[in-house]
Parts: structure tokens; sequence; C-alpha cells
């Protein structure tokens, strides 16, 4: 094939990606939100992780009423992008729709204190920036080295502060506080690891809560107003990464409400 | 005897004391009470029901139904307080239920029940006299307002109200539109007016608050910037209101009366301060509001869907393209109406050319009072003829609501000059541009913001490269940083110390002296020279006029072996022999010396090592 071709085909031709983004946009917009998301969530099984994606299988999580997804879903794209209204509105809606409109809950408070700057912030964005930081610290270091200029301290210095404070940032970022979304109603959270403790509180559908311990496939989890217990992994969807599929809404016997 | 009988009357005094105090005048033994809060009730005027309870546990009260009396099911105004008797602890409840006569005469309320520690007790009735709604004062006009009231007053003060502030004044809805008649799609724009009361004995907590409901509007949300970042503050009737505005475009997708539901608002406000605070649960509601949606009239054949006020202008990328190169032809749309509506316009009558599905991208242009959207088509078009083509004039037809008319520019034609291509392979283009098919316009009984399209390639990242980049980002400029300071140091160090440089030299000077034996003039001085530099360098000493029996000392001197020493004085004498007799080495000779004078140096180099000198 020339060049020639292969420009054509690159400028006229789309991705099997793209063309399986499109075929999803056209089921949603045909109201058909099952086979959007099938293919919404293929995309991501496929590791295409864009915020674009997320926020478009949100949206037929929650047209198709299954809020705990969909609100796992605007999450997703918000840590992404956090600065993408379409999510941030989108997710209002949803949230509005549950039960208890719990807020999110809230990061560890040095991460508040530290890095208030950071939440609207692109993840790729902090990343880069504190390695193009990175690498301007140890050039200025060099030529620092090989003639000392004025001021060049100074710039080292301020290289360092910029590389340490958005490669926090990123760190934190790529590793944040693991959120997830209850999936049902009324999911016991109980007072430790075992079927025979007493309930603590209950969560309700699309409720979202902290994770900040886990054993034996339970999970410690927070919720909004700091109330703490433990309850069974299989009911939450983890906000990620990774990217589980929250279609799975089966409810456990688990589940069930007591008495 | 005295003592006794003091003692006994003291005894009858407390009793009495306790009789008293426990009979039923002072324990207020009537449990339930009922007033009103004003003395004179007017027709259509608001006033409280005021119940007052005192028990250990109150149920109720139940309050009757009246004919021609309205009475609020839940208390607006709550007090309660705890004290202590000889009983035991005693819970003092009022509550204050808002009622409204509407018309003149008289009403009575019966008795109101209430079960107080299990015994049920009876209000007395009230004979409620209903009179004629006096005149009202008249309120300040807005305009009065904003000028400043009263006239008599100060004009550059506004008119401050010093009535006591009711729970009906704390929070305040509104919810108004710009148009109550439209055509489909045309933009009318929504403002929620949220305002709470600014008063230092008033605290107000939301506790909920559900949106309008606009089902059948396509809703986007509009950020107004207020001046200087500060949230405004406005008077109303007297009071100062800390103002939220919240702005939506709606754009009605179906034709017919379409409903904006009721805004409303939950709250707990506290009024006073100290114990004497007033709680008031709030629940604020705006009406619904209505809008007339029209059908558009029958339009052209080259409308697409859309309507509101736009400019468009289209231009080509490139004006010379090489024959089955793409060019692109650019469609910019920018106006008020909804983008998504707005389907790609019809292309014919074009030949030799392909076009391509186009890429949209829509831009919101910030602007404080009406939302102004770009939105722009992007085509590929390939010509796969050469010469001086044409892409012919296409339309582009809107429907402007404010003129009740279709507006339809023409763009173009685009010329472009294409050159023939060395390549004459068949090629397969994907046409798309002739059959536009309308956007779908979503109907969003939720209020959501739509899904969003992408332009770029969806092709997930290159995992490897992507997670080695980042390490070797952060190891590289270390190293490199590393190597950079050895280069200088070594640089450094060479220009500073000359042993050190000398030594460093000596193995290369040497080397390149021996290679280039075989074509110097004279190679018998040349490889004397090799020799005898090589070992000056070596030992940083002056090496002009060295003879073979200054290198023979200084060799001794260096406790050299004595089969190198002798090694070196044969190639040496060789060379001098060489050079005095006038006998040129023949090529095998030069060759043997050359070998004997490498290994020479090589181990004169290793015994130096050994002895720590280099």
């Amino acid at each position: 094939m020339s060049a020639v071709s292969i420009l054509v085909a690159f400028v006229i031709g789309a991705t099997a990606y793209n063309e399986a983004f499109d075929q999803a946009l056209e089921h949603y917009r045909a109201g058909h939100f099952a086979e959007s998301i099938a293919l919404y969530e293929q995309l991501v099984a496929e590791r295409v992780e864009r915020p674009e994606v997320f926020l478009n299988l949100a949206n037929a999580y929650h047209r198709n009423g299954q809020y705990p997804a969909a609100i796992a879903n605007y999450e997703r794209a918000l840590r992404l992008d956090p600065t993408m209204e379409e999510a941030q509105f989108n997710l209002t809606q949803c949230v509005g729709r549950t039960k208890r409109r719990l807020e999110r809950p809230e990061n560890p408070g040095w991460e508040s204190a530290l890095l208030f700057w950071h939440d609207t912030i692109p993840r790729s964005v902090a990343h880069w920036t504190s390695i193009a930081a990175w690498v301007l610290l140890w050039l200025v270091l060099a030529v620092r080295l090989w003639r000392p200029l004025p001021y060049l301290r100074l710039a080292a210095l301020a290289a360092l502060v910029v590389a340490v404070a958005f490669g926090a940032s990123a760190w934190i970022k790529y590793s944040p506080s693991p959120l997830a979304v209850a999936r049902y109603d009324h999911t016991p959270v109980r007072f430790g690891t075992s079927e025979d403790d007493d309930i603590r509180f209950e969560l309700f559908e699309g409720d979202r809560v902290l994770i900040d311990g886990k054993a034996n496939g339970w999970v410690r989890v927070t919720i909004a107003d700091g109330e703490r217990g433990w309850t069974r992994l299989d009911n939450l969807i983890r906000v990620g990464p990774p990217y589980e599929n929250g279609a799975n809404d089966t409810t456990p016997e688990t589940n069930r409400r007591p008495g | 005897m005295v003592n006794m009988q003091r003692n006994a009357l003291g005894r009858v005094g407390i009793a009495c004391v306790v009789a008293l105090w426990c009979s039923p005048g002072m324990a207020d033994d009537i449990p339930v009470k009922a007033w009103l809060d004003t003395d004179t009730v007017q027709a259509g005027q608001p006033f409280h029901i005021m119940v007052e309870m005192k028990g250990s546990e109150i149920e109720g009260p139940e309050l009757p139904e009246v004919q021609g009396l309205l009475i609020g099911s839940t208390p607006r105004i709550r007090r309660d307080s705890w004290r202590i008797s000889m009983s035991g602890r005693e819970h003092v409840k009022i509550r204050g239920y808002r009622a409204q006569v509407n018309q003149k005469g008289t009403v009575t309320l019966p008795p109101i029940a209430v079960t107080i520690d299990g015994r049920t007790f009876h209000t007395d009735p009230i004979t409620i006299e209903v009179t004629d709604a006096s005149p009202q004062p008249r309120r300040p006009t807005p305009e009065e307002l904003d000028r400043g009231r009263p006239r008599t007053q100060d004009r550059t003060r506004p008119y401050i109200s010093t009535d006591p502030i009711t729970a009906d004044d704390i929070v305040l809805l509104e919810a108004s539109i710009d148009r109550k008649e439209a055509y489909l799609n045309e933009p009318i724009i929504l403002t929620l007016t949220f305002l709470e009361v600014v008063d230092a004995q008033t605290r107000v907590r939301r506790l909920d608050e559900i949106m309008p409901t606009t089902e059948g509007f396509y809703v986007f949300p509009l950020q107004r910037e207020h001046p200087h970042g500060r949230t405004p503050l406005e008077y109303r009737d007297g009071r100062r209101y800390r103002i939220e505005e919240r702005l939506r475009v709606l754009y009605p997708t179906t034709t017919g009366e379409l409903t904006i539901g009721p805004w409303r608002y939950y709250g707990v406000a506290t009024i006073g301060s100290g114990f004497h605070q007033e709680r008031h649960h709030l629940e604020v509601t705006t009406s619904p509001i209505t809008v007339e949606v029209r059908n558009l009239p029958e339009g052209p054949s080259s409308f697409t869907g859309a309507v509101g006020d736009f400019s468009v202008s289209a231009h080509l990328g490139q004006g010379e393209v090489v024959q089955g190169v793409p060019t692109t032809l650019t469609l910019t749309i920018v106006g008020q109406g909804n983008p998504h509506a707005i389907s790609r316009p019809r292309f014919e009558g074009y030949d030799g050319f392909s076009v391509a599905a186009p890429a949209s991208d829509i831009r919101n242009i910030p602007s404080p009072d009406a939302p102004t959207f770009e939105k722009k088509f992007t085509y590929a078009i390939t010509p796969y003829r050469s010469g001086d083509l044409t892409f012919p004039a296409f339309e582009f037809c809107y429907f402007n609501p404010e003129q009740g008319t279709y507006v339809t520019e023409t763009l173009g034609p685009f010329s472009l000059s294409v050159r023939p291509s060395e390549n004459q392979e068949p090629r397969i283009f994907v046409d798309s541009g002739r059959d536009p098919r309308p956007a779908p316009v979503e109907t969003f009984a939720t209020g959501m913001l739509p899904p969003v399209t992408i332009d770029d390639d969806l092709r997930p990242p290159s995992r490897g490269i992507v997670s080695l980049a980042t390490p070797f980002a952060v190891v590289f400029p270390v190293l490199a940083y590393g190597a950079f300071a050895i280069i200088l140091a070594r640089r450094r160090k060479l220009a500073l110390d000359p042993r050190y440089a000398r030594l460093h030299r000596a193995r290369s000077h040497s080397r390149k002296r021996l290679g280039g034996l075989s074509s110097a003039p004279d190679p018998a001085s040349e490889l004397y020279r090799a020799l005898t530099e090589y070992v000056a360098d070596m030992l940083n000493i002056d090496g002009a006029g060295l003879t073979s029996a200054d290198i023979e000392r200084i060799l001794r001197e260096q406790e050299s072996e004595q089969w190198l020493i002798d090694n070196y004085m044969r190639i040496l004498r060789a060379c001098e022999r060489a050079r005095y007799a006038g006998t040129p080495l023949s090529k095998e000779e030069l060759n043997a010396l050359t070998h004997g004078a490498r290994l020479s140096m090589k181990e004169f180099e290793n015994h130096l090592s050994q002895r720590g000198k280099v």
C-alpha cells in the first residue's frame, strides 16, 4: 500500500474501537440501553480508559435505571477528567435519585490539606508536569555543574518543588482512595467479618463508601458521616481501577433484609 | 416541752408548704391549653393556633377539621422546655399551627384532644371572630426598593423593615422563563433564583432540594459569573437576601403544552439566640410553569434541524492538493440554538470527489446573557481526479424563531487545484457526504446531559511503552547527570593535572605513532621517539633528548625486570644503528621491532601499575 493510500485510509477509516463507540452511541440514541452498555463495557474490558467512554456508559446505565453502576462510572470519568462538566452534572442528578443521596466520603484530611489545589487537574497533566519538572531539575543541576550562573539554585529548588508536588498529586490520582458504590438496597454493614456479627447500619443502592480495610472477602467501609463497618465485597462496585463490570445485579442471599 | 412544741409546729409548717406546692393550683393542673397568636383575625390572612402541653409522655395534638377553617398539618412554630417538679421531669411543649379563614364571620375551633401520660385532655373551645381584610399597608415596589425607601427618608439607603422575621421571610424561591411561547428547539432561559435572608439572628440549614422537572426539554446549564466573584445581595420587602441564581437553557423537543415542574426546598431555620430560639421547618415551593411549544412550519429540504440565530462560514483546508490526498472542508456554525439538534448539511452535485463522514465538535462560547455555541463539521474531501476542480456550493438552512422564517445561507463554491498522483493504483473511497441522517434529539425527563462523541483515535494506549516511559524518565536524567558530572570532572583534571594528562595521553600517543611507522619517512627515529616519549609521559619527566642510556637508567630506577630492560635496549639500539649507520630497517625488522615495542610498553605499564605508580 502506498503512502497516499495509507493516509487516505487513516483519514477515512475508523478503528474498530471508534466503530464500537459509535455503535454504542447509536444504540443509546435509539433507546437500546442494554446493547449500548454491552458495547461500552467491551471497550472498557479492552482497556479503552477514556472519560468519554465512562461518561457514556454511565449515561446508559442511568437511563437503564441501574444507578449504582451509573454512579461508579461517573466517578470513573471524573477521576480521569475532574473538569468534565457533563459527568459532574449527571452524577448529581443520579445521586439525587438514590434513596439517601449520600455525599461522597471525603478523602483523608492530610490529602485535602496538602493537595487542595489538585482536584481539577487531570491525572495525565499531573503526571507529565511532574516528569517535566524532574527532567528540568536535573538539567538545571547539570548546567550549574558546568557553569554556576546566578539563580540556578533557585530554579532547581522550584523545579524540585513542582516535581514533588505534581508527583504526589499524580501518585494519589493513580492510586486514589478506594471508592465503591453499594449495589443493593438494605446491604447490611456489620460490626465484624462474620454473618453472625450484629448489623451496624445498612447501605442503600448507590451509596458511596470508602474502602479502608480488607479481610477474607469482606471490606471495611466508611460512609460520608464517618460511620464504619464491614460488608461483603460482592455488595459493592469498586470504582477502580481495575474497572469491574457493574452490570451484575443479582442480589445475593446475604443482602436480604434481616427479619 | 417548748422544744417539742416547736418541732411539732415546724413539721406541720413543712407539711403545709409541701401540700400547697403539690396542690393543683401550684402545679398548674391544666396540662393542655390553646390560644391564638393574634387578637384580630382577618379573612384571608394567616394566623397561628398555639397549643401548649405539659407532661412526661405527650401524644398529639389531634387537630379537628372545621368547615371554613384551614389548619396546617405540621406545626410551623415549635418550642420545647423541660422542668423538674416534685412529680418528676416535665416536658412543656408548645406548637403553633398556621391557620386561615377566608370568609368573614364566626368560626368555633372545637376542643383539641391531647393524650398525656395515658390520659386524654381537651383544650377549651375557641371562638374566632373573623373580620373583613383591612387594606394592607402598601408594600414598596421593587423600583422603590432599588432606589431606597421610603421617599421621605434618605434616598441613598434602602428601606429596612423593623418587623420581626417570620418563617415565610427566610427563604424565597423564584422560577421564571424568558418566554411563554416558543418554537420546537427554540432556546428558553429558565432562571431559578434562591434568596436566603441575611440576618444575624437567623440560621438556615438546607435539608433537601428538588429541582424542577423538565420533561420534554433538552436541558443545558449556564454559568453566570458575578462581578468580583461575590454573591450578590438584594433587598426584598425591607430585608436583605443573599441571592443564588441558576440558569438553564431549555430546548423544547416536543410540541404542545410542556410543564416545568415546581422547585421545592426543605430546610430548618432557627430564629433568635440563647434561650429564646424558635425553630421552623421550611418548605418552599414555586408554581409550575407552562410553555406552549409550536411546531416549525414546513421547511425547505436543506433544513437539518438548526433553530435559533446563527452565523455560518465554510472554508477549505488547502487550495492545492495531490490527487488522492484528502483535504478538509470545515463548516462553522456560531449562534444561539441547540447545537446537538443540528445535523450536517446535504452536499449534492459534486463530481470527482469523495466525501467522508464529518467529525463534529461543539464548543460553548462563554456569554453572560445568552447561551452561544460553535459547532464545526470537518469533512475529509478527497479528489480522485486531477486538474482544477470545483466543489459545488451547498446550502445551510436554519429556522429563525424571532422572524418566524427559514433562513438559507449558500456557502461556496470552492476551487481546488489537484496535481496528478504518481501512484495510479485504483483506490476505494468511502463516500458518506450525500445522505446525512438528521441527528436525533433526546428528550430528557431526567434533565441529564447527553452522551459525548469522540473524534480522535480510541485505540487503548500501549501499556508497554507507557509503563516503561515513566521509570525511564525518572532514572535517565539522574544517570545522564552522573555521566555528565564524571566527564566534566575528568576534563577538569586533564586541564589542571599535567601528570594525569600525560599519563592519559601516553598510551594513545604511542599507539598512534606505532601505527604510522610504515608510512613515516624515518621509521627508526619515529619508533625511537615513540618508546622514549612513552616512558617520559608515563613518569612525567622531560622527554626531550633522552638517550638509550637514560632510558636504561630510568628503567633500573623503576626496578623493572632485567628482561624488560634488555628488550627496551635492544629495540632502542637497533633504532640508533639504523639512524646513524645509514642502513634503513627492512620491513620484517620494522614489524618485529614494532611488535616488541608494543609488548615492552604494555609490560612497563603493568609494572608501574603493580608498583602503584599509575
